[in-house]
C-alpha cells in the first residue's frame, strides 16, 4: 500500500512538474533543459514552504525575539509554558527544551539561561539539592498541559488559504476545496494506523507476565528532582535568583533555601551533562584467542549532538573517490573492481558529527589498527589506488608465524546520565564469528576464501545515528527535509546536466556532491510521538538511539545489499496520570516505533519487521512467550540472541516455530517498565530489505562507498561492449542521484506531512487514485543519457 | 504541545506543497492575467495579475498592481501617480554556468533602483522609489543564496497620471541579458526622434519640444516659460560577458558583447538648456518626469519629459548634454562628447558683449560685463537708503576639461573702506537663481550670469575682489 502510495505521490510530483511550470520556461528547449526547469520549480516551491517554518518553535532566539528583552516576561515565559521532566543534568540543552516544552531542572535553566543571554543579560547558573520537603512540593504539582492544541476554525482556514494564496500567486478556493477533501481521508489513514497499534499492542500486552513496579526507578526519580538548578541575573543590585520550578515563583525567590553553588553555564561539569560515546573496535583472532583494539573513541555531549544524524562509514583505504573512479572508468573492469573490493587489506573508520569528519586509526586485515598517514579513500588518486592493486597482502607481516586475521568490528555507544549508571549498545559493523562462536572455542572458527570475501564485503558499511534528545515538532522534521531536500540540489542539477554534456566526470562531481539526506530517521523521530495515542504523556528523559544501516553480506546467489533501520534504545518516560497503565503506554509506543519501521521501508521491497510478521500472524498463528517456545531446532546464533535477551530481564514473544521461520523477528518486552521493541534477525531493533545487487531495484541510496561500487560494479558485466559499460554507468548514476534526492525524499515528508495536524498532501497522494509508477518520472529528470 | 499559532503554520506548509503536488502555481490559476489593459488601470483599484519575465538566472514574477495617489504617507510628483506592484524574484541559476563556468549559485542583487526600470509607453523610463518607512518594501540590495530562494515585496514607481497605455518592468545586469515583465498592453515601436546624436556611452535624441507657461498647475517663473523636451535616448556602451550566460546553446568557452544600461550620473548639472548661448538652466527636477539621473536602456529608446525654466524673450534656446570623465576598457576619451541640441532659433554664437574688466584668470577667464544700480531685482526690494547692485558677468573654460564650478564665492565688492557688500543671490538671466555649482563646459563657451549685492546709497563698491583658480586680485570698478 505504502509502495503504491509513495509512487502515486512521485507521480503527482513530477506531473506537476509538467504543468506548473511558469510562461518564462515553458518552451524549453530540449529534455534537459525541462528537466532542469522543472527541478527549479520543485525548489522554489520547497524554499518556500521553509519560509513559513515557524522557527519560534525550535529557534532559541526566534523565541526570545517573540517574547522580548525584559528578563521578568522572559522567566515568566520559561516558568508557565516549559514542565519539570523527571531526569538529572543537562540532556535537551536550551534547544530541545524548547522543542519540548519541558526537561530537567538543568536544562529549564540553560533554556533561561539563553534566552536571556540573547536579550543582552549576564547570567549565571545555581546549583543545589533540595531537601525532601521541597521535593515534596514538586511531586505535588499537577500535571500541566502546558499548551493545548485547538483545531484550526473555519476562519483560521479561511485566512490561511487567502495570505497563501496571495503569496503564492494561486487561487485561494481551488486550495480550499482540494484540502476539504484531503483532511476527511487524513483522518480515515489515522484511524487506521491507530486501529492496528492498538490490537498489535492488547495483544503482546496478554503475553506479557508483569512485574512490579522497580522502586529504584522512583528512587531516580526523586533524586532528579532534587538535583535542582536556577539561574541569577546580574542586576544593579547583584544577582537576582530566576527560579521557575513552582507556577507562582516569581523573580528574586527560590525553592532552594540553603547553601547553593554558582557557576557560568560553560563551566558546566561533564557530570552534570549526559553524554554519548562512540567506540569502534576491531576484533581479531590471535593465536586462537579473540582480542579487541579501539580505532576510534570520541565523546559528545547530548546537548552539543546536532540534530543531524551521526554517520559512522568503514571505507576501504584502496578505493578511490568517485569522481575518480568516473573519470578513469575505461581503466576499470569487472574484475579490477571486484579486486578492488574483496582484496582490500586495510579500511579507514570515520564518524561524521555535524559535517565534521572523526578520524583516527586503521584497522588493517589481521585486526591491527595504525594511525592513518594522510591515506583517505575519497581522496585517493585513481594512481594511488591503482597502485594498490599490486600490493594486495602488504603489512602481513612474518610468513612463518600463525597470522592473526580480522573477525569482527563493532561500534559500541555508550550513554552516560548524570544519576544513571552508563549503558552501552552494541552493534556488529562486521562479524564472521557471529555471538554463539564468540563464547564458545573461537580458537576452532576457520578462515577461508568466502570468509574473507564476506568479511571483505561486510566492511561496506554505512550506519547513521539519530541521537534523540528531544521530540520532534512535525514542522521541525518537515523543515528538515526540505532543508536536505535543498542541499543537494546541487548534487541533482550536476546529474542532470551531466547527462546533458555526456561526462562521467561530471557524474562522479555531482553523486560525490551528496549530502546525508537522512529522511528516514527524521520521519520516524517525528512520528514516533506523533502517531502515539498517549502523546500528551510520554517524555524523553534519556538519549533515545534511532539508526539506519547499510551493508553488503554474501549469499548463495551473490552480493547482498541490506539496508534498514535499527533502533538502539526507544525507551520513553510516562509522566502525569492519563489513566492508562503506564507499562501498557510504554509497550505501545515499542510497537509504534517498529511499525514505523516497516512503513517507512515499505517502497522498498520486502521487509523483514517484526510487527509486520506479528499483525500477518494474530489470525492465524499468535506468537508466544519465548518459555512455550522450542529452541532446539533454532540456529545457535540465533537461539544467542534470545538468550541474551532474556538474561537481560526481558521476556521475548516470537513465533511459536521460530526455527520454520526464515527471517525470524520477535518482541523484547521489559516486564518491570513495559518498554518494548521489535528485534530482528541479527539481534537488532531493526527492520530490513534485501536486495540482490544485480537486480538493483533496492538500492536507492550511493551516499556510501559501498553503493556506489555497486553500482558501477554491475555496470561492468564481463564481455559487455565499453560503450554499453559507461552508458550503464551514467544512467545508473543518474538514476540513484534522482532517487536519492527527490524519489525518497519526496515520498518521506510526504508521509511526514501526512500525520501532521490538518495535514493534506499525503492524503492528497491516496486520493487521487493508483497510478502505474515504473521510474518515469525520475527518468523525466534525469533524461536517459544513452 | 503544539500551540494554535503552530498548528496554522504547520497547516499553511502543508498547503503549500499540497499546491506544490497541485501545480497551483501562479501561471496555472487560470483567472490571474498575465498582463493588465490599459482600461483597467484606475486609480487606487488594485489589481492581481501573474506576469512574469526571466532571464537565464532570475525569475520575476508581479501579482499585484495598483495606481495610488498616496503611498506610504508619499504624495506623488505634480502630474503624477504611484505605481504600487507586488512583486517577487527568485534565483534560477542553470547548471550550465554553475557546472561549466563554475559561477556562484548565489546572485548579488546590487540596487534596485539601479537595475529595476519601469519603461511607461515605450518612452519613458523611471526609476524605483523607496521610502525609509515603507516596511513592506522589497529590500534595494540582497543576495539571493541559493538556488529557489526569493525576495519579495513591494515596488513603487512614478508613473504619469495620465495616458498610461503600456507598462513593463525591465531588469538589467552586468552578467544576464536583460529580464521583461510585461505588465500592461503591448509595447509597440516608439516615434523616432526628430534629432538624434551619439557617443561611445549612448544615443540621445529629442522627439517634441514644447513652451509652456503652466506645467502641472505651476506657473513659470516671472519672466520666464518652461521648456518641456521630450528627451530619449538608448545605452550604447557594452560589456563583455559569457555567451552562455545569455544563451543555452552558446560555447561555454565563447563571449559575447553585453549592451548595459548607461546611467546619465550628475545630470542634474549637466544637462541644461542655454539660452542665448550664454545663459544655462538645469532643470526643475519636481516638474520633469525623467529621473534626476536618467538611465537610458540598452533595448528600448526612451527617457522622459525634461521641464526646464527658460527666458520668455531668449531668441535661441539650445539643449545641452554634457558627461563627466568616464573610464572604462576600450575607451578611447576619458570624456565624452558632448551633444548640443537646437530647440528654438539657429546656432547660437553669443553677441560679442562689452567688457568692463577682464581677468585672465587661468583656465577660467572671467569677464565683468557690467554693473549696474537697480531698486528691484527677482524677489530683493532695496530699502529707501539702499540700492541693489547687479553685477553681469560671465566665465569661459579654456582647458580640455569642463567641470563645476560655483562663482559666488569667488567674487565680494568692496567699499573704499573694504567693506564687503551683502551677496544676496546668484541669478541667471531672469529671476531664476543660479544653480551653483554649475557646468562650465570645455571649448571656451561662456556661462553668464548675474550676482546681487545690497549697498548703502552713499557707500557703493568701488573694487571687485576675485579669487580664481590661478589668480587672486582685486581690480578697481569703473
Amino acid at each position: 500500500m505504502l509502495y503504491l502510495r509513495t509512487c502515486t505521490a512521485l507521480l503527482l510530483i513530477f506531473t506537476s512538474f509538467q504543468v506548473a511550470a511558469d510562461a518564462c520556461f515553458s518552451d524549453p528547449a530540449d529534455r534537459f533543459q525541462a528537466a532542469e526547469r522543472d527541478l527549479h520549480e520543485f525548489y522554489r516551491a520547497i524554499s518556500f514552504a521553509q519560509d513559513q517554518a515557524p522557527t519560534e518553535q525550535f529557534d532559541v532566539a526566534s523565541r526570545q525575539a517573540l517574547i522580548g528583552d525584559d528578563p521578568d516576561d522572559l522567566f515568566a515565559w520559561v516558568r508557565d509554558h516549559t514542565r519539570l521532566l523527571p531526569y538529572q543534568g543537562a540532556l535537551k540543552g536550551p534547544r530541545g527544551t524548547l522543542m519540548d516544552l519541558g526537561g530537567s531542572h538543568l536544562d529549564r535553566a540553560l533554556l533561561l539561561a539563553r534566552l536571556l543571554e540573547i536579550a543582552g543579560h549576564q547570567v549565571r547558573l545555581a546549583h543545589a539539592t533540595l531537601n525532601q520537603d521541597a521535593v515534596a512540593q514538586l511531586e505535588a504539582l499537577p500535571f500541566s498541559n502546558n499548551s493545548p492544541s485547538r483545531p484550526l476554525s473555519s476562519a483560521d482556514k479561511a485566512d490561511i488559504y487567502r495570505d497563501l494564496a496571495r503569496q503564492m500567486g494561486t487561487d485561494a478556493n481551488t486550495l480550499r476545496d482540494h484540502a476539504r477533501v484531503q483532511e476527511q481521508q487524513a483522518r480515515t489513514m489515522r484511524e487506521q494506523f491507530a486501529g492496528k497499534i492498538e490490537r498489535q499492542a492488547q495483544a503482546l500486552a496478554a503475553q506479557i507476565d508483569w512485574s512490579g513496579p522497580d522502586p529504584a526507578e522512583s528512587d531516580q526519580d526523586r533524586a532528579a528532582l532534587a538535583d535542582h538548578w536556577w539561574v541569577q541575573l546580574r542586576t544593579r543590585q547583584g544577582w537576582t535568583d530566576l527560579d521557575p520550578s513552582l507556577p507562582a515563583q516569581q523573580p528574586g525567590a527560590r525553592l532552594h533555601t540553603g547553601p547553593f553553588e554558582t557557576l557560568w553555564a560553560e563551566d558546566l561539569p561533564k557530570k552534570a551533562m549526559h553524554v554519548l560515546a562512540f567506540e569502534v573496535v576491531a576484533e581479531r583472532l590471535e593465536r586462537g584467542r579473540l582480542r579487541e583494539r579501539t580505532a576510534l573513541g570520541h565523546e559528545v555531549p547530548a546537548m552539543d549532538l546536532p540534530d543531524q544524524p551521526l554517520v559512522l562509514e568503514v571505507h576501504p583505504a584502496g578505493l578511490p573517490g568517485e569522481t575518480a573512479l568516473m573519470s578513469r572508468i575505461d581503466d576499470y573492469n569487472h574484475d579490477r573492481i571486484s579486486r578492488l573490493l574483496l582484496q582490500e587489506d586495510e579500511w579507514v573508520p570515520f564518524l561524521v558529527i555535524g559535517g565534521k569528519p572523526v578520524v583516527q586509526k586503521a584497522i588493517r586485515i589481521d585486526g591491527s589498527v595504525v594511525d592513518q598517514v594522510g591515506r583517505s579513500a575519497q581522496a585517493e588518486l585513481m594512481e594511488e589506488a591503482s597502485g594498490l592493486l599490486g600490493q594486495l597482502g602488504r603489512g602481513r607481516g612474518d610468513d612463518t608465524a600463525p597470522t592473526p586475521e580480522l573477525t569482527a568490528v563493532f561500534l559500541r555507544l555508550t550513554v552516560h546520565a548524570p544519576g544513571r549508571p552508563a549503558e552501552t549498545f552494541e552493534r556488529s559493523l562486521m562479524d564472521v564469528v557471529g555471538p554463539h562462536r564468540r563464547t564458545d572455542r573461537p580458537r576452532d572458527f576457520e578462515f577461508s576464501d568466502s570468509v574473507r570475501q564476506a568479511r571483505a564485503l561486510g566492511m561496506l558499511s554505512s550506519t547513521e545515528i539519530m541521537a534523540q534528545r528531544s521530540w520532534w515538532p512535525p514542522a521541525y522534521a518537515v523543515g528538515h527535509i526540505l532543508h536536505d531536500i535543498l542541499a543537494n540540489r546541487r548534487a541533482m542539477l550536476g546529474a542532470v546536466h551531466a547527462v546533458r554534456r555526456d561526462s562521467l566526470e561530471l557524474t562522479g562531481k555531482a553523486i560525490e556532491s551528496l549530502n546525508p539526506a537522512p529522511a528516514d530517521l527524521v520521519t520516524l523521530a517525528s512520528l514516533r510521538r506523533t502517531l502515539s495515542p498517549y502523546s500528551e504523556v510520554i517524555a524523553l528523559t534519556r538519549l533515545n538511539l534511532i539508526s539506519t544501516f547499510e551493508r553488503l553480506d554474501t549469499s548463495p546467489e551473490g552480493p547482498v545489499l541490506t539496508r534498514g533501520f535499527d533502533i538502539i534504545d526507544n525507551r520513553v518516560e510516562v509522566i502525569g496520570n492519563s489513566g492508562v497503565d503506564a507499562r501498557h503506554i510504554r509497550l505501545t509506543q515499542g510497537v509504534i516505533d517498529t511499525a514505523l519501521e516497516a512503513r517507512l521501508l515499505d517502497t522498498e521491497g520486502r521487509v523483514i519487521n517484526t510487527s509486520l510478521a506479528f499483525g500477518q500472524a494474530l489470525d492465524t498463528a499468535p506468537w508466544q512467550p519465548l518459555e512455550a517456545v522450542q529452541l532446539e531446532a533454532l540456529s545457535p546464533d540465533r537461539a544467542a540472541y534470545l538468550n541474551q535477551a532474556q538474561a537481560a530481564g526481558n521476556q521475548v514473544v516470537l513465533p511459536t516455530d521460530p526455527h520454520l521461520v526464515e527471517d525470524l523477528t520477535w518482541w523484547r518486552v521489559d516486564p518491570v517498565t513495559g518498554s518494548t521493541l521489535g528485534i530482528g534477525a541479527h539481534g537488532r531493533g531493526q527492520a530490513m530489505v534485501e536486495a540482490f545487487i544485480m537486480e538493483w531495484k533496492a538500492i536507492n541510496n550511493a551516499r556510501s562507498t559501498a553503493s556506489f561500487v555497486v553500482l558501477v560494479w554491475q555496470c561492468l558485466v564481463p564481455g559487455r561492449p565499453a560503450v554499453a559499460m559507461k552508458c550503464c554507468i551514467k544512467r545508473e548514476a543518474a538514476k540513484v542521484l534522482a532517487k536519492n534526492v527527490l524519489s525518497e525524499v519526496n515520498a518521506e515528508y510526504l508521509e511526514l506531512l501526512g500525520w501532521m495536524p490538518d495535514s493534506l498532501v499525503y492524503q492528497l497522494a491516496l486520493g487521487v487514485g493508483v497510478g502505474h509508477f515504473s521510474d518515469a518520472g525520475v527518468d523525466r529528470v534525469t533524461p536517459d543519457p544513452c | 504541545m503544539p500551540t494554535h499559532q503552530f498548528i496554522r503554520n504547520c497547516y499553511a506548509i502543508g498547503l503549500i506543497l499540497l499546491a506544490l503536488i497541485l501545480g497551483l502555481s501562479a501561471s496555472q490559476a487560470g483567472e490571474l492575467p498575465a498582463r493588465l489593459n490599459a482600461v483597467d488601470l484606475e486609480l487606487n483599484s488594485p489589481h492581481s495579475l501573474s506576469a512574469e519575465g526571466c532571464n537565464r538566472a532570475l525569475h520575476f514574477r508581479v501579482t499585484g498592481m495598483e495606481l495610488r495617489d498616496r503611498y506610504a504617507g508619499h504624495a506623488p510628483p505634480p502630474g503624477q501617480h504611484w505605481l504600487v506592484m507586488d512583486a517577487r524574484v527568485e534565483n534560477r541559476m542553470p547548471a550550465d554556468l554553475l557546472f561549466d563556468l563554475d559561477y556562484r549559485e548565489e546572485i548579488l542583487i546590487a540596487s534596485l533602483q539601479r537595475q529595476l526600470y519601469l519603461l511607461v509607453n515605450g518612452k519613458l523610463v523611471t526609476r524605483r522609489v523607496l521610502f525609509d518607512d515603507d516596511e513592506g518594501a522589497m529590500e534595494n540590495n540582497f543576495v539571493l543564496g541559493q538556488i529557489g530562494h526569493s525576495m519579495g515585496g513591494r515596488l513603487v514607481y512614478p508613473v504619469p497620471a495620465e495616458g498610461i497605455e503600456t507598462l513593463s518592468l525591465r531588469y538589467y545586469h552586468d552578467e544576464f541579458a536583460p529580464a521583461i515583465v510585461s505588465l500592461l498592453g503591448q509595447e509597440g515601436v516608439a516615434s523616432q526622434p526628430s534629432q538624434i546624436q551619439t557617443n561611445e556611452l549612448m544615443t540621445i535624441g529629442v522627439t517634441g519640444t514644447s513652451f509652456q507657461q503652466e506645467w502641472h498647475g505651476q506657473a513659470a517663473p516671472k519672466g520666464m516659460e518652461w521648456l518641456v523636451v521630450d528627451l530619449r535616448g538608448q545605452g550604447t556602451w557594452t560589456i563583455e560577458a559569457d555567451a552562455l550566460a545569455l544563451d543555452r546553446s552558446a560555447d561555454p568557452r565563447d563571449k559575447i558583447e553585453l549592451p548595459k544600461v548607461m546611467e546619465y550620473v550628475q545630470a542634474q548639472g549637466l544637462l541644461t538648456a542655454v539660452a542665448d548661448g550664454q545663459y544655462a538652466y538645469p532643470r526643475d527636477l519636481s516638474l520633469s518626469l525623467i529621473p534626476d539621473e536618467p538611465a537610458f536602456l540598452p533595448d528600448a529608446f526612451a527617457g522622459g519629459k525634461a521641464v526646464f525654466p527658460v527666458p520668455t524673450d531668449a531668441e535661441t534656446i539650445e539643449l545641452e548634454v554634457h558627461f563627466p570623465e568616464f573610464r572604462g576598457p576600450g575607451i578611447t576619451t576619458p570624456i565624452p562628447n558632448s551633444m548640443t541640441f537646437v530647440l528654438k532659433g539657429g546656432p547660437t554664437s553669443p553677441a560679442h558683449s562689452t567688457a568692463l574688466a577682464n581677468i585672465e584668470d587661468e583656465p577660467t577667464p572671467f569677464t565683468l560685463h557690467a554693473l549696474e544700480q537697480h531698486t528691484q531685482f527677482a524677489d530683493y526690494i532695496a530699502e529707501p537708503d539702499q540700492t541693489l547692485i547687479v553685477l553681469d558677468a560671465s566665465m569661459r573654460n579654456t582647458s580640455p576639461v569642463g567641470g563645476m564650478m560655483a562663482i559666488s564665492s569667488r567674487i565680494d565688492l568692496l567699499t573704499a573702506d573694504d567693506s564687503k557688500l551683502e551677496l544676496l543671490g546668484a541669478y541667471s538671466r531672469g529671476s531664476v537663481p543660479l544653480a551653483e555649482p554649475f557646468w562650465l563646459p570645455t571649448g571656451g563657451a561662456l556661462r553668464r550670469f548675474n550676482l546681487v549685492y545690497r549697498a548703502h546709497a552713499n557707500s557703493l563698491p568701488e573694487k571687485l575682489a576675485y579669487r580664481g583658480v590661478s589668480i587672486n586680485t582685486t581690480v578697481p570698478l569703473p
